[in-house]
């Protein structure tokens, strides 16, 4: 059935009614014209035929203004869609930015004022800086650029973005600038990141355990972790970290955690035995994005680490006794034949004796300093902390030199001496230093003359240096005195002995007491070397012990 | 005035640094030495010798230095004689060690021949 009513009919009906008026106005109006019946009849057509061309004019713009107002209207939605989800900026035809959408101040921190008139790139990371040229290149040629960008908020931090960017032409294709739209992926990137993380945790060889603060609730437990202690899949859900399966001393473990939230200390470590194997677990304390902390523990098999560092213990300690007992009997009996207890040498005998001895003496000093260095490496080498004078140390080691100075014909003079110099540090361990600083410019000084052993006080520090008129350093030489079996080329020195390892292992002394050591020398004038070590703070930490292992 | 040497036992198996340390112990002449290269022979000869002080090498092959003093001092009239252990084990632990182990002090290899003599009267005259 015809619904008359309907607008499209109720169109029509209009449309008629307006033609057969048309023609009856124009039919009626003829005799007033006094024209012929048949002219009267063709005005009247062609009236209608006017008053049609008319209507189907209105009504064509009608429906056209209609589909118009249809399409703004879907458009004025769509734009405000994009606009509430998307990140826009429009730029000029100069690329500088004209217009953002709030959605781009809200994602960026910027104020309009901050990047209206700016050139975008201005606001990408450096790192996309390689984009740039390829972006340009493919605007210019009218296309459209889509790919993942990186752009820097205003407090600095990275926002990852999907983005295209258009062209802006107008009708005649003139270059108006650029219309870019982002959406932010910066937390769809971290939730990704989370997910491969959890993944890679998951895969990692080295079991990983996560439980909570004060509750030391489970909170994961990678696959390794479960395999480890016996456990399947989530057993581990709803169980305390104590209940895992490895005789943890409850009182050790929360000993250790309090240091780790109470103190500044970046992990701390707890050694665990199971099945004959020895396990270092690893703790940190993470505070996860949320402001929510974790416990993260990581466990890690040391037994071929600790078998290791005993068998090169073992072994240097067996090389130093084999090299020990021969030099035993090697300098014995050269002591035993210069002292004359066997009758007195011919004098050219004698000389080559004492050459024989000396050489005994330094290899007996390259083995102790191998030992030395040795401990200073595997930080097996005890360190004695104790508040004590450093000019009180200097006179004993000057005094203990003495016999050895005479022996090169130098006197030793100190200097700042008369007053204390309070620091915290290994009596006999700086004393070792001292005594090889002065045996060195002893042994390295001319015959008559001097050696000035000083401290100087600074603000914080003390200053302690060993002052030689000897023959020197070639300055090509300086750079690699305190490295191992190092010596300065002059060959006289090379004559004089030594291990080539005492500065090495005073240079490591000084440093595992937070001092600093140089060494400064003309060839032919004489050599300096300084080292510094920190002024005691409170000297009424008097007596007060620590030790450390080096 | 009557002078009393000291009687004094040294076990080493190192026949070389037996003959030096007998040099250097006559050179001060203040020692009566008896030597063993061997810890057995030194328990079969040290209660008729009746030592003042031993001298005890650290490794041997056999019998290490503290087991062969530990069987010294089951013998009657070595309860409590002084014990020195010579070793070339000269670390600050292995020391410490050995002095836990019931000797007096240690003496590192390689030692001054010319000065043995003086270093055990030295630990001797020690309190």
């Amino acid at each position: 059935m015809i619904n008359i009513f309907s607008k499209s009919n109720f169109s029509a009906a209009i449309f008629w009614s307006f033609i057969v008026f048309a023609m009856i106005i124009v039919m009626s109006a003829a005799p007033f014209f006094s024209v012929t019946p048949r002219a009267n009849f063709a005005m009247g057509g062609l009236a209608a035929y006017f008053t049609a061309l008319i209507l189907f004019s209105i009504r064509r713009l009608r429906r056209e203004h209609f589909v118009l107002r249809q399409q703004q209207l879907q458009l004025t939605h769509e734009a405000l869609a994009l606009n509430d989800h998307a990140i826009l900026s429009l730029t000029d035809n100069e690329t500088r930015i004209c217009h953002v959408n709030q959605k781009f101040l809200d994602a960026t921190g910027y104020t309009t004022e901050d990047v209206i008139g700016r050139d975008p790139f201005e606001l990408y990371d450096q790192a996309d800086e390689s984009l740039f040229p390829h972006i340009e290149s493919m605007l210019r040629r009218g296309e459209s650029w889509n790919g993942e960008t990186r752009l820097r908020r205003k407090d600095g931090q990275i926002m990852y973005s999907q983005t295209t960017i258009r062209p802006r032409t107008d009708e005649n294709g003139v270059w108006l600038g650029t219309i870019a739209v982002r959406t932010d992926i910066t937390e769809m990137r971290r939730a990704a990141a989370a997910i491969d993380t959890v993944a890679a945790l998951r895969r990692l060889s080295e079991p990983v355990v996560v439980f909570m603060p004060k509750t030391l609730e489970l909170v994961y437990m990678n696959k390794a972790a479960t395999d480890f202690v016996g456990w399947v899949g989530e057993d581990y859900v709803g169980k305390s970290v104590t209940d895992i399966p490895l005789y943890l001393d409850l009182a050790i473990l929360q000993e250790k955690l309090r240091d780790l939230s109470e103190t500044k200390l970046d992990q701390v470590v707890i050694r665990l035995e199971r099945k004959r194997t020895t396990f270092d677990a690893s703790i940190q304390l993470i505070t996860l994005q949320s402001g929510e902390q974790r416990y993260f523990a990581i466990f890690r098999d040391v037994s071929g680490e600790l078998e290791l560092a005993k068998a090169r213990q073992e072994f240097i300690a067996t090389v130093s006794h084999e090299l020990r007992t021969p030099l035993t009997a090697i300098k014995g009996a050269m002591g035993l034949l210069l002292s004359g207890a066997t009758g007195k040498l011919p004098e050219k005998s004698r000389n080559f004796v004492e050459i024989a001895h000396r050489n005994a003496d330094r290899l007996v000093l390259i083995v102790n300093d191998i030992l030395d260095l040795e401990k200073i490496a595997a930080g097996k080498m005890e360190f004695l902390y104790k508040l004590g004078d450093l000019s009180e140390v200097l006179t004993e080691a000057q005094i203990a030199n003495q016999a050895y100075a005479e022996k090169f014909g130098v006197s030793v003079r100190l200097e700042g001496t008369e007053t204390p110099a309070l620091a915290e540090f290994d009596a006999s361990r700086i004393f070792q230093v001292l005594t090889n600083l002065l045996s060195n410019a002893c042994k390295f000084s001319k015959h008559g003359s001097e050696v000035t052993a000083r401290i100087c006080a600074d603000v914080d520090h003390y200053k302690i240096s060993v002052v030689d008129n000897g023959i020197g350093i070639p300055a090509t030489d300086i750079a690699q005195m305190f490295e191992r079996f190092q010596q300065a080329s002059n060959a006289d020195r090379r004559k004089r002995g030594g291990s080539g390892l005492g500065l090495s292992i005073v240079k490591a002394i000084v440093e595992k007491h937070g001092g600093t050591i140089s060494l400064s020398s003309v060839e032919g004038i004489g050599t300096t070397v300084t080292f510094t070590m920190a002024r005691a703070v409170d000297t009424s930490l008097a007596g007060s012990l620590s030790t450390r292992t080096g | 005035m009557v002078f009393n040497m000291i009687r004094l036992l040294h076990v080493e198996d190192d026949s070389d640094i037996l003959e030096i340390a007998l040099m250097a112990l006559d050179i001060s002449g203040l020692f009566e030495v008896m030597q063993c290269s061997d810890p057995q022979e030194a328990l079969l000869k040290a209660q008729e010798f009746a030592p003042d002080v031993l001298l005890l090498d650290f490794m041997m092959p056999g019998m290490s230095g503290d087991t062969l003093l530990a069987k010294l001092r089951t013998m009657p009239g070595l309860e409590t004689t002084t014990a020195i252990f010579m070793t070339a084990r000269a670390q600050a632990h292995e020391i410490e060690a050995l002095i836990a182990k019931g000797a007096k002090d240690v003496i590192i290899k390689p030692f001054d021949a010319l000065t043995l003599g003086d270093q055990i009267k030295a630990i001797l005259d020690r309190p």
